[in-house]
């Protein structure tokens, strides 16, 4: 009995130091989380910090970050109560909610569908004039000008929420959606809209599904049907022959593509796969067009999935995308970086390029181009202005 | 520093094992009261420094307590200057603020200016160390325990890091032969073991959880909550301190056992109550103990007849609900257990009061149910309000209802407090196997309790993890 008895004190106090001995050494490995956070910087080490409290706490909060098999606590816990109660982590972060049948949900998603926030009229009329004014300003340089509208998850498949959500009373307003959509087409902006053509795809007798369970953006397949609509639309706007793609169908099977459960990863437990549910994966073909054009795209993290898919079925030949307008991204590819609006020229940007794409999630709608669409009409504006005075007598 | 962080748990625990065990014997007490000293200073860097200084003061003067060293007149000056420079500081930090704002809430009746005063922040574990140190000065002055041998003893006592911050209330005279010599065995140091993760899990994974629905349900205005969800934040509430405090006990008896240390009970199983006099024979045990010892007693108990006796007991009741928390729903949380406590005591004769225990527990734990709202409210006029809704029993549901969330995990974590607060009433109670010793168990059961133990310990230092994991999916640039 003593031995065991030491035994038990041996383990227990390894178990209270395996953390620091990991910390310090890196021994055992640990189980990296999903998910990005704001780091804690190291305590100010001082008498001051130390007599006035900041360093204990800002201390406590960078070794909570820090702490040795930290992946692997956080992944039992939230396994323990995915296990036992069906429940995900609540924090403070991204919050997923649990929808009927497995479905994920991002909880901003759900607040937006049950209306959270409503933009003014003003607002959204005032967006749209500025964007068809782009468009108006890009054709005269020959340079086509295209609007996809993401849809939402929680607008797609309401009847997967969660009971919580309390979809029956969800009030009977018009979303940002519905209501900026209607001044796009009288203003005559060049729209892929995503969220119609969802819910038309939806409704196709046999229709696979749009969103993975596990993601919070739209599918391989929702995402390669939209490529299919812009590369449409781009040969029809730019009067080239430039590449286009179809989906002549869909294979479902339990590969995960790109991001289709980030979600899924997010929960963070010891196996994501389960929460990923079935995959649904296009099947294309690509027509070749004699013109391979350079693209500009601004957007979401919806983007990415649209040119994952483009990137991989080489639809043109070279393309930037300006995620959130805050950080550049390169195909062919090249380290992204964060995007200096103080030196970017924006009409040396543009220099060659077949099209501007402009995405943007119907959640954040009417902030299209996040930035861009304002920042580019100025400097066009400027520009112009330069030139009719050069030109003036 | 609280019990359950990271930094405790990981860094300051094994750290202090490793130095105090690697220390010969003769050094243990400084390596624990440097600890201790650290531990306190962690969270409150400023204060550490008034609690040396007073517990120098007190160790000074204490010298001069014991009988025969000065008359009697001087002894009991000498401990009334102690205690009041004790007391004093209590109450300048503890109620000076609440003093204050009753004084400048008259004056403003009164139409006068109210006084400036820049409000005073309250040391942490200021009213259990407190009581503590009077332990210590009246234990000498009655000769029921020397003076400590040197001022680091008495330190260690005052500020012994398991019961620093929420008790148990230790008193010298039940330590003060095991600050000067202890007995480090590994049945002790096992069982310490246990106790830390019982505690532990009692408070993360209970204790934490009800407090969600409690938390939602006194955060809700009382107009907006139906009479269930008033009895169920209250029950909520109810499991939640007792988890809380009881597992916070639990974790200090078992990390003062690792250092060698016993400290006594301070909970027994309160909610199997059938009277409130029982309760509190088994609620804090170690506050009614000093209670009693050196306030009820030396205020002539029930030596001088039923009146003088119920008043005693009311006062005693009324100073414990005020040493609970500087406000009125404190006050009047203590008035409440005085008075029925005094009924008890008025009609324990009676036949009724001798109800069988599924008569007197139902009964005894609502009035305790009632007794916390007073204690969890904001305010008096809040617990009436909460109170008032609990109380409609047949009132109609109020149009907007508070949002509770009330999911499998609370329903779960409800049904196992219950199991584990009303358990007890069965005998044998299915947890029991968790107190034997380990001389008198088998080796079976005590790998079996060490299992349930480590069970409880990672599953609650993974869920302190997860707490501090608030992650973005993406960053957006």
């Amino acid at each position: 009995m003593k031995n065991f008895l030491l035994g038990a004190a041996i383990l227990f106090c390894l178990f209270l130091a395996l953390p620091l001995v990991q910390m310090a050494t890196g021994w055992p490995p640990d189980a990296p989380l999903a998910g990005v956070e704001t780091t804690a910087t190291g305590p100010a080490v001082g008498a001051r910090a130390w007599w006035n409290g900041s360093m204990q706490t800002d201390f406590d909060a960078w070794l909570a970050q820090r702490i040795g098999l930290r992946g692997a606590l956080v992944r039992t816990a939230n396994q323990i109560r995915f296990t036992l109660f069906g429940e995900l982590p609540k924090r403070s972060g991204t919050q997923v909610l649990l929808g009927r049948e497995g479905m994920l949900f991002e909880k901003v998603y759900v607040d937006a569908y049950n209306r959270s926030g409503q933009r003014p009229g003003s607002e959204l009329r005032h967006v749209s004039a500025s964007t068809k004014r782009l468009q108006d300003r890009l054709a005269r340089d020959g340079i086509a000008f295209l609007l996809v509208i993401a849809p939402s998850k929680a607008e797609i498949y309401p009847e997967f929420l969660p009971p919580e959500a309390d979809v029956a009373g969800r009030p009977a307003r018009r979303s940002n959606y519905e209501n900026f959509i209607e001044h796009l087409r009288r203003d005559g902006v060049n729209v892929v809209d995503g969220h119609a053509l969802f819910q038309e795809w939806k409704r196709e007798p046999g229709a696979p599904r749009l969103f993975a369970d596990g993601g919070t953006h739209w599918n391989e397949y929702g995402a390669a049907r939209i490529v299919a609509e812009i590369t449409r639309r781009l040969r029809d706007l730019t009067g080239q022959d430039l590449p286009t793609v179809e989906i002549v169908g869909a294979v479902t099977n339990r590969t995960i593509v790109g991001e289709d459960n980030d979600l899924g990863e997010l929960a963070n437990l010891w196996s994501a796969r389960p929460l990923a549910g079935p995959q649904v994966h296009p099947v294309t073909e690509v027509q070749p067009g004699t013109h391979v054009p350079d693209l500009l795209f601004v957007g979401d993290s919806f983007v990415f999935t649209l040119t994952n898919f483009m990137d991989r079925h080489g639809l043109y030949r070279k393309r930037n995308t300006y995620y959130y307008y805050n950080r550049e991204y390169f195909w062919p590819e090249a380290p992204n970086a964060p995007l200096d609006k103080r030196q970017l020229d924006l009409l040396a940007e543009l220099q060659g390029r077949d099209a501007v794409v402009i995405e943007v999630g119907e959640y954040w709608l009417p902030r299209v181009g996040f930035g861009f669409v304002r920042d580019l009409l100025k400097t066009y504006d400027r520009y112009d202005a330069a030139r009719a005075a050069t030109a003036a007598p | 520093m609280v019990f359950s962080s990271l930094t405790f748990l990981f860094l300051f625990l094994p750290v202090l094992l490793a130095a105090y065990y690697a220390c010969p014997n003769r050094g243990r007490n400084a390596v624990a009261l440097a600890a201790s000293l650290f531990f306190y200073a962690w969270g409150a860097p400023r204060f550490v420094l008034v609690l040396i200084a007073s517990g120098l003061v007190d160790y000074v003067l204490s010298r001069h307590l014991p009988a025969g060293r000065l008359s009697d007149g001087r002894r009991k000056g000498l401990l009334a200057l102690a205690t009041a420079l004790n007391i004093g500081l209590l109450l300048y930090f503890k109620y000076a603020n609440f003093f204050v704002d009753n004084l400048n809430a008259w004056l403003g009746r009164l139409g006068a200016e109210p006084l400036a005063w820049a409000a005073v922040a309250l040391p942490i574990g200021i009213s259990f160390f407190t009581f503590q140190k009077v332990s210590y000065l009246v234990d000498v002055y009655r000769g029921t325990a020397r003076p400590a041998r040197n001022a680091g003893d008495y330190l260690l006592y005052v500020a012994l890091f398991p019961q620093l911050i929420a008790g148990p209330i230790v008193r010298y005279h039940d330590v003060a032969m095991q600050l000067i010599a202890r007995e480090h065995t590994r049945a002790r140091f096992f069982t310490g073991i246990l106790r830390f993760s019982q505690g532990l899990g009692k408070k993360v994974l209970v204790a934490n959880t009800m407090a969600e629905v409690a938390d939602a349900a006194f955060g809700a205005a009382p107009g907006s909550l139906s009479c269930g969800w008033a009895w169920l934040g209250a029950v909520a509430y109810a499991f939640q301190i007792y988890f809380d405090f009881s597992g916070y006990s639990d974790m200090a008896i078992g990390l003062g056992r690792m250092l060698g240390i016993e400290f006594l009970e301070n909970f027994n199983r309160p909610y199997v109550s059938r009277t409130i006099t029982e309760f509190w024979r088994r609620w804090h045990i170690s506050l009614s103990n000093w209670m009693r010892e050196y306030l009820y007693i030396p205020l002539g108990g029930n030596r001088h007849g039923t009146a003088r006796t119920y008043f005693n007991l009311w006062l005693v009741f009324l100073v414990s609900g005020f040493w609970h928390g500087a406000a009125w729903n404190f006050v009047a949380w203590g008035a409440f257990h005085g008075f029925f406590l005094c009924l008890d005591k008025a009609f324990k004769n009676v036949r009724i009061m001798r109800a069988p225990a599924w008569v007197g527990l139902p009964i005894t734990f609502v009035l305790v149910l009632f007794s916390w709202v007073l204690f969890r409210a904001e305010t008096l006029a809040h617990a009436m309000a909460y109170a008032g809704r609990m109380l409609d029993l047949f009132g109609a549901s109020p149009d907007a209802a508070a949002a509770i969330e009330f999911g499998r995990r609370h329903v779960a974590t409800l049904v196992a407090a219950v199991v584990l607060c009303f358990g007890p009433a069965l005998k044998p109670h299915p947890f029991d196997f968790m107190r034997l010793e380990p001389a008198r168990a088998t080796v079976g059961q005590t790998a079996g309790r060490f299992a349930v133990a480590m069970v409880l310990l990672v599953w609650s230092a993974a869920t302190l993890a997860t707490s501090s994991f608030n992650p973005f999916i993406y960053f957006r640039f």
